[in-house]
């Protein structure tokens, strides 16, 4: 659609695709509205949009059924969507260019699971924190829990996949199987000592879905999420410096230390901040930065707001068709997100071998 | 104005692999370095970049390297690295682009046009970076060095182009395309320092020659001082002739068949002009 714009062929004439890249924006930014008008009018409920914006400018007040499943069921859906939606598709960036390989994915490599370790060590072991520290934790103890999961988990393998400015691939993929392994064993460890209510509460966190999103979780989690789609720009020309090896991008002057301390942090709030309130939705990562490359190039300053806007609209996307498909009841969005990613990672793998060029 | 090197040494882990270093590059002229293999010529080159740390005076314009600013440095000098992987399909002209931002070039357009075109690759600039071919990588780095650079003299004074092995890939035409534009960056007033294994591409275009030995100076003066046969036979052990040519002078191994047989020529002494 954008390419068969003739103005956008001569732009790509002389490699400069910025132009390319800022039409994609306004396109996103439809798309997000069009998809979260959609998600706003559809659910099991049957309450429709239509009739009730038409009830609302005809000055009538709203049935108090309908105003909950608008207010207090469907907008904080929505609103966790976007949000998790652009952390994990920003993260997934970030970690991609401080990693400098397409396929680090923080679901692939550990960081994840590292987060969800932070979660249930929380939530099994939170009633065991003096009462004082709880309570200033409040809700906010599993997201920051899952941060400090996530950041740990980064750290440990940005030390074993890095060495002297260069990034094994191999390394990184299988040091965060060995990550991922690890957390997991932990996990099973507190999962075992966890008593029946807790077992309960973990049970609806693993499910990964958006499905129990309120208000109290956003107000929890959001501002992590936040912090982290804020700090995100401010990393654009690092990673682009980094794209050619840490010595370039300090011959260019670029701050590395700064960037790659600032990339790991934002990395592992948004991704504690979305497993702690989604469980683990995979994919989203991967696919969303990868898919923007090919259409508009690399240049981190238009690929990060730009995938956090393709990130919200696939997620608020997939969670529509996880409720409506087999209504009244739900599928788990990591099965639909899966299903997408799945063979986009193929596709990956497949061109980095040189079989298949994308 | 120049780059000054004083007692230069750097360590990796317990050995030493530079030992005081001392080198006066000056600004408007092409300085190479030379040396055989694990001399220490990219070491010395990451060593002035700031890239490796190290001991001694260094010194750009006037000015301490160590205390500048990243930033500030990239705005005095570009460099060229032995290699730089690019991990993302980036375009040549979002590549070149990186340079000119990154030396604060005003119209980074005009900047990646001119730096393209400068490198024997104009109309190369929606052309895949990673679609090129090895040489036509290390040119599009070039320009991207070039970009950052911008002027050779600047409001500041003179810019620098550190080069490490700038020729490795290219074949003949380009590599003397490479030394004509080391050339006349030095011509306009910014100075050029740059490894080089090539002793006749050292012979021809450049004013003083740096020859490391074993992590130490074994010499350094103009290409007719430091290029002695007897001085390059030492030093890169195996026998090699220097021959005068009508301009300049040409460096040339001795042919295994005249060391074996009986026609040899000595190495230290000047041949016959070629014509004769």
């Amino acid at each position: 659609m954008v390419a068969a714009d003739p103005a956008a062929i001569r732009i790509e004439a002389d490699g400069d695709r910025g132009g390319l890249a800022r039409r994609m924006t306004l396109v996103l930014v439809a798309a997000v509205l069009t998809v979260s008008l959609l998600s706003l009018g559809a659910g099991a409920s049957g309450v429709s949009l239509v009739d009730t914006l038409a009830a609302l400018s005809r000055g009538e007040a709203l049935e108090p059924s309908e105003s909950l499943v608008l207010f207090q069921i469907r907008l904080p859906r929505l609103v966790m969507g976007l949000l998790v939606g652009a952390a994990l598709a920003v993260s997934g960036a970030v970690m991609q260019g401080l990693f400098r390989n397409p396929l680090a994915d923080p679901g692939l490599v550990g960081v994840s699971a590292g987060a969800g370790l932070g979660a249930i060590t929380a939530i099994v072991l939170g009633g065991a924190l003096p009462p004082a520290l709880a309570a200033v934790a409040g809700v906010h103890l599993v997201p920051l829990a899952a941060f400090v999961g996530g950041l740990t988990a980064t750290l440990v393998l940005y030390a074993i996949a890095s060495r002297h400015g260069r990034t094994s691939v191999a390394t990184m993929l299988l040091g965060g199987i060995a990550l991922a392994a690890l957390t997991g064993a932990a996990s099973g460890l507190l999962i075992y000592l966890a008593d029946d209510s807790q077992l309960r509460t973990l049970t609806f966190w693993s499910m990964g879905s958006l499905a129990g999103a309120s208000w109290p979780q956003l107000i929890a989690a959001g501002p992590l999420m936040m912090a982290a789609l804020v700090a995100a720009p401010f990393l654009a020309r690092g990673l682009n410096g980094l794209a050619l090896g840490e010595a370039a991008a300090f011959h260019m002057g670029l701050p590395v230390e700064r960037t790659k301390r600032m990339a790991v942090l934002t990395v592992a709030a948004s991704i504690g901040a979305a497993v702690a309130i989604s469980g683990g939705i995979g994919f989203v990562g991967l696919v969303v930065p990868h898919l923007l490359r090919l259409a508009t190039g690399p240049d981190h300053r238009r690929l990060l707001p730009n995938a956090a806007l393709l990130g919200a609209v696939l997620l608020v996307l997939a969670d529509l068709i996880s409720r409506t498909i087999v209504a009244p009841s739900e599928l788990p969005i990591g099965i639909i997100t899966a299903i997408a990613g799945g063979p986009v990672f193929i596709a990956i793998l497949l061109r980095q071998r040189g079989v298949l060029d994308l | 104005m120049s780059l000054i090197v004083r007692d230069l040494c750097v360590k990796l882990g317990r050995r030493d692999v530079l030992t005081g270093i001392n080198l006066t590059a000056r600004a408007g002229e092409v300085t190479a370095i030379i040396g055989p293999n694990g001399s220490g010529k990219t070491t010395l080159m990451r060593a002035i970049t700031g890239e490796l740390s190290s001991t001694g005076r260094l010194t750009l314009n006037g000015r301490d390297m160590r205390g500048t600013a990243a930033s500030l440095m990239a705005t005095m000098r570009a460099v060229l690295a032995q290699s730089t992987p690019l991990s993302f399909p980036f375009t040549v002209a979002e590549v070149v682009r990186l340079g000119a931002e990154a030396g604060g070039a005003r119209n980074t357009g005009s900047a990646i046009e001119q730096s393209l075109a400068r490198v024997d690759l104009a109309g190369y600039g929606g052309r895949l970076f990673q679609q090129l071919s090895g040489g036509e990588q290390q040119r599009v780095h070039l320009a991207r060095v070039l970009a950052q650079a911008g002027p050779a003299v600047g409001t500041d004074g003179p810019r620098w182009l550190l080069l490490d092995e700038p020729v490795s890939s290219l074949d003949i035409g380009h590599q003397l395309m490479v030394m004509r534009l080391a050339r006349s960056f030095a011509a306009e007033g910014g100075g050029v320092i740059a490894v080089l294994h090539d002793l006749n591409l050292t012979a021809a275009h450049v004013n003083h020659v740096l020859l490391l030995h074993g992590g130490r100076v074994a010499a350094f003066g103009t290409p007719g001082e430091v290029l002695t046969a007897p001085r390059l036979n030492k030093v890169y052990g195996c026998e090699l002739q220097v021959l005068p040519l009508l301009q300049g002078m040409m460096v040339a191994p001795v042919a295994s068949h005249y060391q074996d047989g009986a026609p040899r020529i000595s190495t230290g002494a000047p041949a016959p002009r070629p014509g004769y």
